[in-house]
């Protein structure tokens, strides 16, 4: 080919993939609706029903603006079309950062909503999963009358700097579909005052939503579960007196199980670092005796607190530690069906040993 | 198996008209204004000619001119006139070629009227005339060391470089290239060290080359370059005197000409043009992190635009949750998609900076600042960009500059713009697209038949950290083998002999 | 040996390593883990590690055979054991199988590009841009596919990094308890953990190529041991982090580990993943066209390399566009499996078996004759 000619047809192609390709299938980032939280609830007639925050940053640059929309549909996928009828911009679920689920949906089972997770590539696997306990839309409508987006953030510190276990999507599929354990969520509630307030789990038995636990208890699951959580636990000494009580904020618990086949128990061995925040007058904590003291009234108070959770667990026949799960990795002959039928009456030892790291400015 | 097909061999022809006799030399000389004939003597006896502008004409005054017509009785046989003038190198010939060549090299030749076939040759030459006396190498700019530049006398060059290499191993070959300028220019190089196959090839191809001028070393160095479509420079182009001859040194050839205050070295590998002398005259840790910090800067000046348009338009996903709001607010008002915007924006840059380049210096400040702080500003406010755009495409713009040639600061100039059109198409794929191209096409360049990305892929030993870091003296004694030296070892660096024990007093 | 080959188209030993180990890996990394569970679940990666160690005795067959033929590939061998005939026709047989290879790798990769990354956008546009990086490279020479393949390991060898990130999820419990199944899971494992390591059975056409070829043999074991390493740690990361009923449903396991990877300034890290992913694929693609194009050079004398180049790649389109459907894609992964396994494990033993026979001979001819002088 000569020159001039194989110059003019590149020069061609080169027009021609610009004008052609260049234009109709980009997503420019101020021209779509980006969704923040999508809520799943169940209507009566058995339909689904989506809720979407969609935050307006083109107006403000802080996520005050915010636009609230709800469909019906009979299944998942057709969210998103319905909800693009009413939208100026396309509607892109990629940066969706929490997921909602209403309680009676999550109580009916949520089985097909979770396979969806998995089949839809567009969402991150490290966003947040979390049940509230009325129904999503009242929880999504309440953060528009608050005027701001923060749900995603108000569970984040709290998994890191309080209560919660930590928890999201992958660990949450993870525990759905493995065996030997169930998957649990922090719950979202409306309190008195109107406010939204993140506290509490809640477990599931299957997809079936079946418990829920309160905020001493959901501390306790998470120094079981977590190396690193700081949850608070007060420890009343005397009822009457507000002055009587120990409160300690843990520092990191190292949790070791042992499976006896042959008695078929459970050991439990909890290895905690605590700090005291608070403590009686009465104990100086310069004297050892004094302190082996408080560490086995602590120590006491927290073995029978996490007798009292287990016992919960094995009554309502759900396993969100896992014990299925670890008992298999030990156990070449494990079997899960065999297994939780003896699980409600399975004995669990529970040992707690204890270290306090310092107890602040206080001595 | 892919090979080209071999160019034709064009027939030699000469552009230039042949003169058949010494009669049409002079004829034809006659014809420019500038050509002095001086008759001596009675009856015109004794001829000198020459051309006025290239003669240095005190010389002529002062040690030609007394001595002839002091002894002008004496001189019978132009042989004589090597006791009569005092100044050495008078040639005596018959060619016409050479009276020629002479004449244009600013010599003056004598003849007698009536014996037209014999001719002495004296060259007195004033090649300074019009040239600047020093160059202190403003565009190649350090603030330690030393700043002598080239400039553009050939003797000039080779005095600098000669004085700095006081040894017997340093060699010049000369080349005339050019069939109308007839360009000097020479190949410098180290004899013992070099390997020989680079100066074969160099010269070869000076040799071969037909061309009629060539006005720069710069130019020369593209005629004589492996590949002329690539904008990567495939020799470096410098006037600093340290760097040559520190390349000298490493083995490296390098071709000074007459007329050209740049010298070009090579071969050359894409390392290289990252390093500066500055390197060698700080600390090593100081200057390996500003070397890092030059390539991080080349890289960002190519890429930095695209992959602005590229998340924008196509990958919104990556932007972490609390940019998302900042950034979606400033582009709110903008009414065109990311690719408009950067290259409207990087337009306006190139053309601030070429008529920058071209202004002269009183007009050229204020206009730089309106142009740069006022067109900056009022494009935001109009909303025709965001302002996160703004800083990008500047800080883009100068870390171009980081690179000390300025001929590879032009490549990436230029490669900017075919991967913002890759990004706005295909987004993140097109911009890996264009890294691959990118790399295949380097691995293809060749620079004096050295590959362009030595050391990195056909890897050498110990030459990968070396490029990314400068060395400590104390283990830099060897030099680089990628350039196959005839010796590799420079000096042995001497322990330190008293390394923990101070002074006596405190 | 002598070689055909002139001394400024060859390339120094160790890049034997990059050549081998570039062309192993490509898409079948990003999904082998849901296919390796089916047979003995939590144990697959015994079988990965077993089977990566049982090639290092195929590639010493190939370097036998190698060595026996004339001009050091297997392209003169076919030639010297079966004729001119017959070693033409599976000279071109074995052009087929690496082409056949070259697009389904090709196919693979921008089947992953809609479903991840852009939406409705039709794949034969990308397959016009990844056909004039190919014929680029391809057109450069041995000199450059080799380069391909060093940057295609250097770089992605970045996102190893990535693989520290996600032991933060790991969970040891998901492997434990080891070696719980019969052989015969352990073997289904390692039947479909086989694709992944097929690909470099282009050694055997491009080993002229290669200078030292005495002792560039160590460069190809370390390859693969080098390989087979990797394929393992990623398959107990993988183990680790997801438990296994999860792992039954997901097709693509490795992008969807690396989709939890965040960065402060950069969410989503596995778009750069899948990008990379690009510069992994692209050796494979290079050589084994590369591979192709020689071995029909070499039988049909008189074709001009430029001309099959550029066929290929019009062929490799049009063929695209007729499997874009679903059911043809598993099909043509089956078929490539299939004869992948064949060809290591049917036809390399085979010839390796006629090798040592010729060598033989070879040996009682040169008594024969030396012992009558």
């Amino acid at each position: 080919m000569k020159k001039p000619k194989k110059h003019l047809v590149f020069f061609f192609i080169l027009v021609c993939i610009v004008s052609l390709f260049g234009c109709n299938r980009t997503r420019i980032i101020d021209k779509i609706s980006i969704v923040h939280v999508f809520g799943f609830d169940q209507a009566d007639n058995g339909e689904l029903v989506g809720t979407a925050l969609f935050p307006q940053y083109t107006k403000s640059k802080s996520s005050d603006q915010i636009q609230y929309l709800e469909e019906q549909a009979s299944s998942s996928v057709l969210f998103v079309p319905k909800m693009a009828a009413h939208t100026s911009t396309p509607v892109e679920l990629s940066k969706i950062r929490v997921l909602l689920f209403g309680k009676k949906y999550a109580e009916a089972g949520i089985q097909d909503m979770v396979d969806r997770f998995m089949t839809t590539p567009q969402l991150g696997t490290n966003i947040h999963i979390a049940v509230s306990t009325h129904s999503a839309r009242e929880t999504l409508n309440r953060f528009k009358k608050e005027k701001s987006l923060t749900l995603a953030e108000r569970i984040d510190h709290n998994m890191q700097g309080q209560s919660l276990p930590t928890m999201n999507l992958h660990v949450f599929l993870n525990h759905f579909y493995g065996e030997g354990m169930d998957a649990y969520v922090p719950m979202i509630n409306i309190d008195e005052n109107d406010m939204v307030s993140v506290e509490g789990m809640g477990v599931f038995k299957g997809d079936k939503f079946k418990l829920q636990l309160d905020s001493e208890q959901t501390a306790l699951f998470s120094i079981l579960k977590d190396y690193r959580s700081q949850a608070t636990f007060k420890i009343p000494l005397d009822e009457k007196d507000r002055s009587e009580i120990i409160i300690i904020k843990s520092f990191r618990g190292k949790s070791k199980w042992d499976w006896n086949p042959k008695k078929k128990q459970m050991n439990l061995r909890l290895q905690l670092e605590m700090t005291m925040s608070q403590h009686p007058r009465k104990y100086n904590l310069e004297k050892v005796q004094e302190i082996n003291k408080i560490k086995k009234l602590i120590g006491t108070n927290l073995e029978k607190g996490i007798m009292e959770l287990l016992e919960t667990f094995k009554e309502n026949e759900v396993d969100p530690l896992g014990i299925g799960n670890i008992v298999r990795s030990k156990d070449r002959n494990w079997d899960e069906a065999s297994f939780y039928q003896l699980y409600p009456t399975l004995p669990i030892h529970v040992d707690v040993n204890l270290q306090i790291i310092h107890s602040g400015l206080e001595s | 198996m892919f090979r080209k097909r071999k160019g034709k061999q064009l027939p030699k022809r000469r552009y230039d008209t042949v003169d058949k006799t010494i009669s049409d030399v002079f004829e034809r000389a006659k014809k420019s204004s500038d050509f002095t004939t001086i008759s001596l003597f009675e009856e015109d006896q004794l001829k000198i000619s020459f051309y006025k502008t290239l003669i240095d004409p005190s010389i002529l005054q002062k040690s030609v001119l007394p001595f002839i017509k002091e002894k002008a009785s004496a001189i019978k046989e132009l042989t004589d006139l090597t006791e009569i003038i005092p100044i050495e190198g008078i040639t005596f010939t018959k060619d016409y070629h050479e009276v020629e060549k002479a004449l244009h090299e600013g010599s003056v030749v004598v003849f007698f009227k009536d014996k037209k076939d014999e001719f002495a040759l004296l060259n007195i030459s004033y090649a300074r005339l019009g040239q600047r006396e020093t160059n202190d190498t403003q565009n190649e700019f350090s603030v330690l060391g030393p700043k002598i530049g080239f400039i553009e006398d050939l003797s000039t060059n080779l005095h600098l470089l000669r004085d700095h290499l006081g040894t017997s191993d340093l060699i010049f070959e000369e080349i005339m290239v050019g069939s109308r300028t007839k360009t000097k220019v020479v190949i410098a190089y180290l004899d013992g060290v070099t390997n020989p196959t680079y100066i074969d090839t160099a010269k070869q191809r000076l040799k071969e080359l037909d061309v009629d001028v060539s006005f720069d070393n710069t130019q020369l160095e593209q005629l004589i370059s492996d590949n002329t479509r690539t904008p990567f420079p495939l020799f470096i182009t410098t006037e600093r005197v340290d760097r040559t001859v520190g390349s000298l040194l490493q083995g490296q050839i390098v071709v000074i000409g007459d007329k050209s205050s740049y010298a070009i070295i090579g071969p050359v590998t894409l390392m290289e043009f990252f390093s500066n002398p500055e390197d060698y005259y700080l600390p090593s840790i100081v200057a390996s992190f500003f070397k890092l910090i030059r390539i991080f800067g080349m890289m960002f000046s190519i890429f930095a635009s695209a992959f602005y348009i590229a998340v924008f338009t196509f990958h919104f996903e990556v932007v972490p949750k609390d940019l998302l709001g900042p950034i979606i607010y400033s582009r709110a008002n903008v009414p065109f998609p990311p690719v408009i915007e950067v290259l409207f924006l990087e337009i306006t840059i190139d053309l601030l900076r070429e008529a920058g380049a071209r202004l002269p210096t009183k007009i050229g400040q204020t206009l730089g600042i309106v142009g740069g702080i006022v067109i900056g500003q009022a494009t935001v406010e109009a909303a025709l960009t965001s302002n996160i755009l703004l800083i990008i495409v500047a800080l883009a713009a100068l870390s171009s500059f980081t690179t000390p040639i300025y001929k590879m600061s032009n490549a990436v100039r230029l490669l900017r713009y075919p991967f913002i059109l890759m990004a706005a198409i295909w987004g993140g794929l097109g911009i890996y697209v264009g890294l691959i191209l990118l790399i295949t096409h380097l691995s293809r360049l060749k620079s004096l038949g050295v590959p362009y990305l030595l050391p990195l892929f056909p890897y050498r030993k110990g030459g990968v950290v070396g490029s990314f870091v400068r060395p400590n003296y104390l283990n830099f004694n060897k030099r680089p083998w990628y350039l196959r030296a005839l010796s590799l070892k420079r000096f042995f660096p001497a322990n330190d002999k008293d390394p923990n024990e101070g002074l006596d007093t405190e | 040996m002598n070689s055909i080959v002139k001394e400024n188209k060859m390339v120094s030993p160790y890049f034997l390593f990059f050549l081998i180990h570039s062309t192993q890996t490509g898409i079948g990394v990003l999904k082998f883990q849901a296919h390796i569970i089916k047979g003995a679940k939590h144990d697959a990666w015994i079988s990965v590690l077993s089977f990566g160690l049982l090639l290092h005795i195929v590639f010493f067959m190939m370097l036998f055979i190698l060595k026996q033929s004339s001009n050091g590939d297997i392209l003169s061998f076919h030639k010297d054991v079966f004729g001119k005939v017959l070693g033409g026709t599976l000279n071109i047989l074995l052009a087929g199988y690496f082409s056949l290879f070259g697009l389904f790798a090709l196919h693979n990769y921008i089947d992953i590009l809609p479903i991840w990354v852009f939406d409705g956008i039709a794949p034969w546009e990308y397959f016009l841009l990844l056909s004039v990086i190919i014929l680029y490279i391809v057109s450069g020479g041995f000199r450059v596919v080799t380069s391909i393949s060093f940057w295609g390991v250097i770089i992605p060898s970045f996102l190893l990094l990535s693989l520290l990130y996600l032991l933060n999820y790991a969970e040891v419990s998901y492997l434990t308890p080891v070696l719980q199944y019969t052989v015969k899971d352990y073997l289904i494992s390692a039947k479909e953990a086989a694709p992944v390591f097929l690909g470099f059975e282009t050694v055997l056409v491009f080993f002229p190529f290669i200078k030292d070829r005495e002792k560039s043999g160590k460069w190809g074991h370390i390859a693969l041991l080098y390989t087979t390493i990797l394929y393992t740690t990623i398959t107990v990361v993988t183990f680790m982090f997801f438990s296994q009923g999860k792992l039954e449903h997901l097709t693509w396991p490795t992008l969807t580990m690396i989709k939890i990877i965040t960065f402060p300034f950069l969410e989503r890290f596995e778009f750069i993943f899948i990008f990379t992913w690009l510069l992994v694929v692209m050796p494979v693609i290079c050589v084994n066209l590369w591979s192709a194009i020689r071995s029909i050079k070499l039988t049909i004398p008189k074709t001009k390399p430029t001309y099959l180049l550029v066929g290929f790649i019009i062929m490799f389109f049009f063929v695209n566009l007729q499997i874009d459907e679903i059911q043809y894609a598993t099909l043509f992964a089956k078929v490539v499996s299939y004869s992948g396994l064949i060809f290591l494990f049917g036809y390399i033993p085979f010839l390796f078996l006629i090798a040592v026979v010729r060598k033989k001979l070879k040996k009682v001819t040169q008594t024969v004759t030396g012992t009558s002088q």
